[in-house]
């Protein structure tokens, strides 16, 4: 029965599973809560507020906006519905005015905020849930079929496989502390031992502090076929630069790495690989490559299994580890060159969970 | 819980502060005007309301740092406390701050040096009377060790509910929002070295500020109350500057600076990305305005672009890119 139905929780829905807003149900809960203290109900404007306050977290992105759209469809809706039976209407304002009143007059100072926090609650949800005309908004015949996006494709930041703060994360799995610099902190062990050995305390055994020293070398492939994944990839760029790794370089190359790596992409500036393996640390040295690997395209090419097979080998006695970061599902991988190079290289899905397992590679 | 009292904030004009320049007290604690919107005004209340943190967004220099004062001050204000000191906090994070250090610091290496001063018998010697009974003092009381942080302060606040401003949370480690939602939602912590749990004795009013340099956990915005001040409405920026100068008579000059200040606003700003003039940087510009002859103050509106007011060029708009196309531009005119 809609009696039981609980205020706006019809509204709540519809944002969750139409708009597809990433909402709990602790976010209902605060919007009740909120409704309880007067806030909200004075007009449809003022809940539209109130809603965008608690439920919506940035103003630029496409969820806002996604927000704002749904927010105006599920109020023209629902006064669309409502102005066909005047009366109704008349008495839903009637009850929204003695809400506010109601409220008004309860959150006086003499009132002990507990009791009339529950006394409150078991009112609000008894009255709100029990006026007809939210039963009627809870119906939603009048949405429309499908929003009006569908049918032409939009790339938004949320289709990447990982977002930017889940590759961030992943950086901060790697890790190599070494205690390296000046001496910053105080070895508590030590200057126990120090005091039991002079029968006192003279002075704190200083120690210097944990710094990260892992060092990664990203390869990024150039090629045609990665023209789908730029925007990915560089996302991974940008997140290295602010990461706290000791050191990092990028480089990129165009389907399999030989003899030369180059600096930017589309650029000529090139560097040996021959001057870069010195460069590199046995045990702190990991390297990450971006690459399809062939799985684009599709096929089994023998020339860039064999290149790359011995580009892998010419690197791996120089580094402490290697991964390969493929942005094609794992699925397109089978019968292509990229099935063949996962034999040779831990090879992982560019995704969140592939990148985590990565960095778990890595860090062995 | 049981004796919180309902408070409200409004921002009316009567509980604002009196510019003074005499008046150090109120510039040392940046007391100043504050004119928030409406709908700044309900988000705070809601924040209040709901006990939620208060997460707000926006320009460089649109006032986000300066609500939480605001507030406080108008608190003060009406409650007619002595010198209008409402209990208010603020913490100011750095790139190496950690949550710890908002609720307390304990200085266990003071206390060892203490403990082992007095088993030597020598200190006698060298510590004054007063000293060794300071010593011996602290030395009885582990919790004279603790330094206590702004949120510790304001857990431990009596008598009514502190405003606690966490101040550009987006300079922090990427996970210290995480760190702080226990602290902030249950509104206690424990101090590791004695044991003793600290209960919020008044929820705290939590406003937050950042300038997205970082996102920020989703678990984290989830708890908080988010609000984006946008730059005012011309009329907005009037009243604005109104209640910063309000000896400043000469009306038809602040509005010619406002429209002069809003055309700067949209040509040097470099496109997407560089840093728009603000509200601060407005008032910078009227406050010299103000220290100048009408008929210097007038020369220097019409002719902003010309080199002469370079200085003033530089106050208002941050790049030497910025700074060529608005004169560009201007020229043009």
């Amino acid at each position: 029965m809609t009696e039981s139905k609980p205020p706006l929780f019809d509204f709540f829905v519809f944002m969750r599973d139409e708009a597809g807003l990433p909402l709990t149900i602790d976010q209902y809960h605060i919007l009740l809560q909120a409704l309880e203290g007067g806030f909200g109900i004075s007009s449809p404007d003022d809940l539209k507020q109130v809603c965008r306050l608690l439920w919506i977290k940035s103003t630029s992105s496409a969820q806002a906006k996604r927000f704002e759209e749904y927010l105006e469809r599920y109020f023209k809706d629902y006064f669309a519905q409502n102005s066909q039976d005047l009366d109704s209407q008349d008495s839903q304002l009637q009850l929204k005015k003695e809400n506010s009143q109601r409220s008004e007059k309860e959150t006086s100072p003499d009132d002990s905020p507990e009791e009339k926090n529950s006394r409150d609650r078991t009112k609000t949800n008894s009255e709100l849930g029990n006026s007809p005309q939210i039963a009627t908004a809870m119906r939603g015949e009048m949405l429309p079929e499908e929003p009006f996006y569908k049918g032409r494709y939009q790339l938004t930041i949320q289709d990447f496989p990982a977002t930017r703060r889940q590759i961030q994360q992943n950086w901060r799995y790697l890790r190599r502390p070494i205690r390296e610099g000046a001496l910053t902190e105080i070895d508590i062990e030590a200057t126990i031992e120090q005091i039991i050995a002079d029968g006192v305390f003279l002075e704190p055994v200083l120690i210097p502090r944990y710094v990260n020293r892992v060092e990664m070398l990203l390869l990024i492939d150039e090629s045609n076929s990665m023209v789908p994944f730029r925007l990915l990839y560089e996302k991974i760029v940008t997140t290295l630069q602010g990461s706290r790794l000791g050191c990092s370089e990028i480089y990129y190359f165009r389907n399999c790495p030989r003899d030369y790596l180059y600096l930017y992409p589309r650029r000529p500036d090139a560097k040996k690989i021959d001057e870069i393996l010195p460069s590199l640390h046995r045990n702190r040295t990991v390297v990450v490559i971006i690459s399809d690997g062939g799985a684009a395209r599709g096929g089994i090419n023998g020339d860039r299994i064999k290149f790359t097979k011995e580009f892998v080998d010419l690197f791996n006695p120089y580094v402490r580890h290697l991964a390969w970061l493929n942005p094609m599902p794992f699925q397109r991988w089978e019968y292509t060159s990229a099935e063949v190079i996962s034999q040779f290289v831990q090879m992982f899905e560019l995704d969140r969970l592939g990148l985590k397992a990565a960095m778990r590679s890595l860090k062995v | 819980m049981s004796n919180i009292q309902p408070l409200e904030y409004t921002g009316d004009k009567e509980y604002q502060p009196q510019p003074d320049s005499q008046n150090t007290d109120l510039i040392k604690r940046r007391q100043c005007p504050y004119i928030p919107s409406p709908e700044l005004v309900k988000a705070v209340n809601l924040a209040i309301y709901l006990q939620r943190p208060l997460l707000l967004k926006g320009e460089p220099g649109c006032g986000k740092t300066l609500l939480a004062r605001a507030i406080a001050y108008e608190f003060g204000k009406r409650l007619q406390l002595e010198n209008y000191n409402y209990p208010y906090f603020s913490w100011n994070i750095k790139s190496t701050t950690r949550a710890k250090e908002g609720l307390y610091t304990y200085d266990a290496v003071g206390r060892l040096r203490d403990a082992q001063l007095v088993s030597t018998d020598s200190y006698k010697t060298y510590l004054k009377q007063e000293e060794i009974q300071e010593l011996s003092v602290r030395l009885k009381n582990p919790d004279d060790y603790i330094t206590w942080g702004a949120l510790g302060n304001a857990f431990r606040e009596e008598k009514r509910r502190p405003i606690l401003l966490i101040d550009e949370i987006d300079k922090a480690d990427i996970d210290f929002p995480n760190d702080l939602l226990l602290e902030l939602e249950e509104q206690r912590f424990q101090i590791t070295e004695t044991g003793e749990e600290i209960k919020a004795k008044q929820p705290p009013i939590v406003i937050i500020t950042s300038n997205d340099e970082k996102e920020l956990p989703d678990a984290f915005l989830r708890r908080c109350i988010f609000f984006y001040i946008e730059f005012p409405s011309k009329e907005r920026l009037q009243e604005i500057l109104e209640a910063h100068f309000p000896d400043f008579s000469n009306e038809e000059l602040v509005k010619a600076a406002v429209e002069k200040f809003i055309n700067l606003r949209k040509i040097g700003s470099g496109g997407k990305y560089g840093k728009k003039a603000s509200t601060s940087e407005l008032i910078d510009l009227i406050s010299w305005l103000k220290s100048c002859t009408s008929k210097e103050a007038w020369d220097i509106i019409e002719n902003l672009a010309s080199d002469e007011n370079q200085h003033l060029l530089g106050a208002l708009l941050k790049t030497k890119e910025d700074q060529e196309r608005y004169k560009k531009e201007e020229g043009i005119d």
